[in-house]
């Protein structure tokens, strides 16, 4: 049997926040694709857009990982945002309908998952995340 | 002077500022230590890796050390930006930006990246500073060039934003016009993108993508870098590694730059939820060998994988995460998901994954697609597809040694090329030694690190088949090239801190000239661009755009109205006044103008050696041929046309 590294436990308190930004993001996210939908005309609205292509459908699926190491989760919400723009802008340029309102329907539809995985939290004192190091 | 900063500490029981700036400069090995002894490696069981690290000392974690890190650091930011400052893209010559910067921004940046090594060689990780350090190290170094130029550099960025302003403008794609229109996904997105803003922001995006790109690159490096059995020293370090040699700037606003990210965030959930806890050899292999090549076999272990502990169904999900990523970068660009799969299947034939089927899969639907979605880029084309299969030979020497011309006071920048590259293979060599000698072998980092270069045995790639694979093995050839440093969680060792911290820092110039040695001519300036968008008010739909070479911030907008040529792109022509000449004829009545700008005669002259008034000196014979006229012009760059067009 070869050596295999067993994640060390990190601290409670800092997973809950490295967990909670991520639901913030993902709310962020979810304003964002809301903003658009409503076609409200402001000056952040380029900043809204953004949030919702780069952590919107990732954070939406990835929150659903709750026992998933929190790095992971943040990598694939941002590959997973863009690959899920990527795709959809494929399938409306497909049909013909390359325009805000389907793109933002479907992609605030996604980002959507992540307020199913909202619970109140736990104290995760001892649940090891993988692939963590111990933090000072 | 051979005290230990440890006996200092014991000594100077109440520490001065001082003191802490002594300790710091011992741990960058200018005074030698002891250093603490190093835990000897277990065997046989699990263990938590921090736990292999040393304990904390509290002495060496005291408040006054960690806030000298953070003078320290936020000096080396606030000197680098003010360095930034006083830049002048203007001023790069032939070895490029370097040659603008002024040396308040290396100290800075040198101070930085010495905090950085010296939060590194701590007894105890500070993860929260060593992420806040490498993410201030990777926006400074990649930010100079779109905080000092006025717009986005490359013109192929401009070619990418004409291919979106088309879709945008259309919904629709542009057959038989450009071969990447037969992988739209990037446009398409951008154009998504633009359509959500409804706010003309745009420029900015294009113009600090490679600042974003490099800084959502860094987690999925270190990412691999662990799930390839790096320790954890070794991880962090191949971040500042891959930042300081990640010198082929594919992460502009391109396709390229985002596919690179997927491929990243691929293979780090692959090697971090998939790779395989087995032994080196199936024991079914190992049971076939001798009894002495058996026991030389089992004296050596593959690298210790964090590996993620995920229940079935999740497993299951996560692999369709990944199906969903993989099936976007089928759809955004041509040569990303080939260099997936042979790492993947390089991975599976090393009994490293254990998904076998994953490879069937990302054949399959990089089959369909091309037969279904790209049809109109390889139907008769299918010489210059297939033409370089096997000739590999030829695929080098057309990605190196064909580009070793121009001005001799460009080389330097070629050649840095090729030195670094050879010197990051080199201290992977050196890292596979090191693991060697420790009983390791990374066949997780082998495996990524040679599977690329399978690619140069089917396409050369326009000549850029080689800076790819490069780029592809880079997080694998850090991630070895960071443990011929960090071999293992031992202690650190004081005086490794200085050689890392000297390697680190002489990278940091190195970075600017290979990444930014051509900056003399990719990059533009508001008076070029300017030009070029006069020229658009003034062209009606149809004509031609005839320009030296393609340095040129052309194609931008309208490029179905439209044709763009050039007539020196491959050196200066024979007759110059029949080149222009036959551009016209086959304009065939269209308006022709011909704009030659500054960054073009750059360009001519730093990569085909041409004089520095050579492209004047074109335009002084056209006009003098008595067939064309200057149209316009300003500060960095005029416009012809022919004699008797309006």
């Amino acid at each position: 049997m070869s050596e295999v590294v067993i994640a060390p436990t990190a601290p409670a308190r800092w997973n809950r926040f490295v967990e909670g930004t991520l639901y913030v993001i993902n709310a962020m996210a979810f304003l964002g694709g809301v903003a658009i939908l409503t076609h409200v005309d402001f000056i952040l609205r380029p900043v809204c857009a953004a949030m919702l292509v780069l952590f919107g459908p990732g954070t939406g699926i990835t929150l659903l990982f709750r026992s998933m190491d929190v790095k992971l989760r943040y990598v694939l919400s941002v590959a997973l945002s863009l690959a899920c723009t990527v795709l959809t802008a494929e399938f409306l340029l497909a049909f013909d309908h390359l325009e805000s309102t389907p793109g933002a329907m479907i992609l605030s539809w996604i980002t959507a998952f992540g307020f199913l995985a909202w619970t109140p939290q736990k104290s995760k004192t001892d649940e090891p995340v993988v692939g963590d190091e111990v933090a000072s | 002077m051979c005290t230990s900063p440890h006996r200092l500490r014991k000594s100077a029981h109440e520490h001065s500022c001082g003191f802490e700036l002594l300790e710091v400069i011992g741990t960058l090995g200018l005074m030698t230590s002891p250093g603490a002894p190093a835990p000897e490696a277990r065997e046989g069981h699990q263990v938590a890796e921090e736990e292999a690290l040393p304990k904390a000392n509290p002495a060496s974690n005291s408040f006054r050390s960690w806030y000298l890190v953070a003078l320290l650091t936020a000096w080396g930011i606030a000197v680098s930006v003010y360095g930034i400052t006083k830049v002048d893209p203007g001023n790069s010559d032939a070895l490029g930006l370097i040659s603008a910067m002024p040396p308040e921004y290396f100290a800075g940046m040198a101070v930085l990246i010495c905090a950085f090594v010296y939060v590194l060689s701590r007894e105890q990780l500070n993860r929260a500073v060593l992420t806040f350090q490498i993410i201030a190290i990777t926006v400074l170094l990649f930010g100079v060039a779109p905080a000092v130029e006025d717009i986005a550099r490359l013109p192929t960025t401009w070619v990418h934003v004409g291919f979106i302003d088309y879709i945008q403008r259309t919904g629709d794609l542009r057959e038989n016009f450009d071969a990447r229109f037969a992988w739209p996904g990037f446009f398409t997105a951008v154009a998504l993108l633009n359509q959500f803003a409804d706010r003309d922001f745009q420029p900015i995006v294009y113009e600090w993508t490679p600042v974003v790109s490099s800084v959502l690159y860094l987690l999925p490096v270190w990412l691999i870098a662990r799930g390839a059995g790096a320790p954890i020293r070794a991880a962090w370090l191949a971040t500042l590694l891959f930042t300081l040699t990640n010198w082929v700037g594919q992460d502009y606003f391109s396709p390229q730059g985002l596919n690179y990210l997927f491929a990243l965030s691929f293979i780090a959930v692959m090697l971090n939820v998939f790779a395989k806890k087995s032994d080196l050899f199936a024991e079914s292999v190992t049971n076939r060998l001798g009894p002495r090549l058996r026991a030389f076999v089992k004296k050596f272990r593959p690298g210790i994988p964090t590996i993620a502990e995920v229940s079935a169904r999740d497993r299951v999900l996560l692999l369709l995460m990944l199906a969903v990523i993989f099936l976007a970068s089928i759809t955004s660009h041509q040569l990303t998901p080939f260099f997936l799969i042979v790492i993947t299947v390089a991975l599976i034939l090393l009994n490293r994954l254990s998904l076998r089927v994953l490879p069937a899969f990302m054949l399959l639907t990089v089959f369909m697609w091309i037969t279904y979605a790209a049809t109109s880029f390889w139907s008769g084309s299918t010489d210059s597809i297939f033409g370089d299969v096997g000739k590999v030979g030829g695929v080098v020497s057309e990605n190196v040694s064909s580009r070793v011309t121009g001005d001799p006071d460009h080389l330097p920048v070629i050649h840095g090329r090729l030195a670094l590259t050879l010197f990051v293979w080199g201290l992977a060599f050196v890292g596979v030694l090191r693991r060697l000698r420790k009983g390791y072998i990374d066949l997780i980092c082998l495996a990524g690190f040679i599977a690329p270069f399978s690619v140069l045995g089917g396409q050369a790639y326009g000549g850029e088949a080689m800076l790819r694979v490069y780029l592809f093995a880079l997080p694998f050839s850090i991630a070895l090239a960071a443990q011929a440093f960090v071999a293992d969680d031992e202690a650190w060792k004081k005086k490794r801190t200085f050689v890392v911290a000297l390697v680190a820092v002489l990278l940091m110039p190195a970075f600017f000239i290979t990444r930014h040695g051509n900056e003399a001519f990719e990059h533009f300036n508001k008076a070029e661009f300017e030009l070029v968008n006069r020229t658009y008010t003034s062209a009606p739909p149809g004509s031609v755009i005839a320009t030296l070479n393609s340095l040129v911030p052309t194609r931008g907008k309208d490029i179905e109205d439209y044709h763009f040529d050039s007539v020196a792109e491959d050196g200066p022509p024979a007759d110059q006044v029949k080149a222009l000449d036959d551009v016209v004829k086959a304009a065939e009545g269209q308006h022709v103008f011909f704009v030659v700008t500054r960054a073009q005669r750059e360009y001519a002259s730093l990569t085909h050696g041409q004089a520095d008034d050579w492209a004047d000196r074109y335009i002084d014979n056209l006009i003098a041929s008595g067939r064309y006229r200057l149209f316009m012009e300003n500060s960095d760059g005029k416009v012809l046309v022919p004699v008797g067009q309006q």
